[in-house]
C-alpha cells in the first residue's frame, strides 16, 4: 500500500515538475526566439543569446540562492519589489529593442546594431534571472528528498523541453513568414510580452501593497481555467489572467500600444524586408 | 534655548506628520504556517471587501511557493522564512491556494465572508 501511495506521490511530482518547469522556461525562450529572428533579420550572429544564457543562469543563481534575504527587505515585501522592478526594466529595454530595431538610422550602422545586441543580451539575462531563481528554489527543494529525485529530474527535463521547443516553433514560424507580415507579428508577439510583464509587475507591486487594489474587469475562469494546460502556457506566453484587474488591464493595454506605436511607425524602412529568415 | 525650541518644535512636526499613520495599525494580520508541505489552517476565515496581511511562516527546511489564481497571488518562500502577502479587498466566496512546490499536500482555501 505504501509503494502504490509512493508510485502516485512520485507520479504528481513528475507532473508538477513539466507544468511548472515548461511555464518558467516558456518565457524566456520565446523572448529569445522573437529576439534571435529580429537580430538575424538584421543580419547580425545571433551568438549573444549564449551570454545571454549564461550571464541570466549565473544571476538566477545567485537571486535564487539569496531569496530569503530578500524577500525580507522592505518589511517581507522585496521579492514582489525585486521581480516588479526586473519586469519593468525588462518592459523599458524592449521598447529601445523595438525602437532601435524598426528605425534604418540604427539598425543600419555599427554603433546601432551593437546597442540592439546588448539590449537583447539584457533582456533575456533579466528574464532568466526571475524565472531562473524560482527553478533553482523548486529544483533546490525538490531534489532534497530522494525519493523524489528521477521524477522530479525527468519531469524537468521534459519540462525544459517543451519550454524550449515552443521557442524553437516560434523562431521558425517568425522565418517562414517573409516581408512586412514577419515584422508585424513579430511586433504583436512582442507588444503582447511586454504587456504581460506590466500586469504581472502592477500586480506584483498591488501584492506588496505599494500601489492599491482595484476592482477585477472580468471572470473568464470558467471559460479558460488557469488551472488548465492551455491556460497556464497562454498565461507563460501573453499574460492570460482568468480575473484580471482595471489596473492590470490598463497596464497591459497602455504598454501594447506604446510598443506597436514605437514599431509600426517607421515599419516601411525596415532592412532586408523580404528576405527569409531561414534562406 | 533657542535651538532646543526649534527641536521641540521641529519633533512636534514631525509628530503631526507622523500621527496619521501610526493611527492607521494597518490591516488585520492572519497567520499562515507551512509544516510537511502542509497549510496550518488549511481554511482561514476572513471579512469579505477588507485588506488582508498574510503572514506566511515556512517551516519546512524546503522553499515552497503560495500560489492562488483565484486571488492573482505567487511568491516563493524560503526554507525557515516568514513571507508576507496582501490580499483583497475581496468579494464574499472561497479562494483555493495552494503550495506550487508540492501542489498535491499543499493545499487551503481562503473564505471571504460578509
Amino acid at each position: 500500500m505504501s509503494l502504490s501511495s509512493d508510485d502516485n506521490r512520485n507520479k504528481k511530482m513528475f507532473l508538477n515538475s513539466i507544468a511548472l518547469i515548461s511555464q518558467e522556461v516558456l518565457e524566456a525562450s520565446i523572448l529569445i526566439s522573437i529576439l534571435m529572428a529580429l537580430t538575424k533579420q538584421l543580419e547580425l550572429s545571433s551568438r549573444w543569446a549564449i551570454s545571454a544564457l549564461l550571464i541570466g543562469s549565473l544571476g538566477a543563481y545567485i537571486y535564487g540562492l539569496n531569496i530569503g534575504n530578500i524577500s525580507e527587505w522592505f518589511d517581507y515585501v522585496g521579492q514582489e519589489i525585486v521581480n516588479a522592478c526586473i519586469q519593468i526594466a525588462i518592459v523599458m529595454l524592449m521598447f529601445i529593442a523595438t525602437f532601435l530595431y524598426s528605425r534604418s538610422i540604427f539598425n543600419t550602422k555599427k554603433y546601432g546594431q551593437t546597442l540592439f545586441i546588448v539590449n537583447a543580451t539584457a533582456i533575456v539575462a533579466l528574464a532568466i534571472v526571475r524565472e531562473g531563481a524560482e527553478i533553482y528554489n523548486y529544483l533546490a527543494g525538490a531534489l532534497t528528498h530522494a525519493e523524489y529525485l528521477v521524477s522530479v529530474t525527468t519531469g524537468s527535463i521534459i519540462g525544459t523541453g517543451i519550454g524550449v521547443s515552443i521557442g524553437i516553433l516560434f523562431y521558425y514560424a517568425l522565418g517562414a513568414i517573409t516581408g512586412k507580415r514577419r515584422h508585424i507579428i513579430g511586433l504583436i508577439l512582442f507588444s503582447l510580452i511586454a504587456g504581460s510583464m506590466t500586469s504581472q509587475a502592477l500586480l506584483l507591486l498591488n501584492q506588496a501593497d505599494w500601489i492599491p487594489s482595484t476592482p477585477i474587469l472580468w471572470d473568464t475562469s470558467s471559460l479558460l481555467s488557469e488551472y488548465s494546460l492551455t491556460g497556464r502556457l497562454l498565461y507563460g506566453l501573453i499574460g492570460y489572467e482568468a480575473t484580471p484587474s482595471i489596473l492590470e488591464f490598463f497596464g497591459y493595454l497602455t504598454t501594447v500600444m506604446i510598443m506597436l506605436f514605437i514599431g509600426i511607425k517607421k515599419t516601411p524602412k525596415i532592412k532586408c524586408l523580404d528576405e527569409k529568415i531561414n534562406t | 534655548m533657542k535651538t532646543l525650541h526649534y527641536k521641540l518644535v521641529l519633533l512636534t512636526c514631525i509628530g503631526f506628520i507622523i500621527s496619521p499613520f501610526n493611527a492607521f495599525a494597518g490591516p488585520p494580520i492572519i497567520e499562515l504556517e507551512i509544516k510537511d508541505h502542509l497549510f496550518y489552517p488549511s481554511i482561514i476565515e476572513i471579512p469579505a471587501n477588507k485588506k488582508i496581511k498574510l503572514l506566511i511562516k515556512n517551516l519546512d527546511p524546503t522553499p515552497e511557493e503560495f500560489e492562488s489564481y483565484e486571488l492573482n497571488r505567487e511568491k516563493v518562500i524560503a526554507g525557515n522564512r516568514k513571507a508576507v502577502i496582501f490580499i483583497g479587498p475581496l468579494a464574499p466566496g472561497e479562494y483555493p491556494f495552494f503550495g506550487e512546490f508540492y501542489p498535491k499536500t499543499a493545499q487551503g482555501k481562503i473564505v471571504a465572508i460578509e
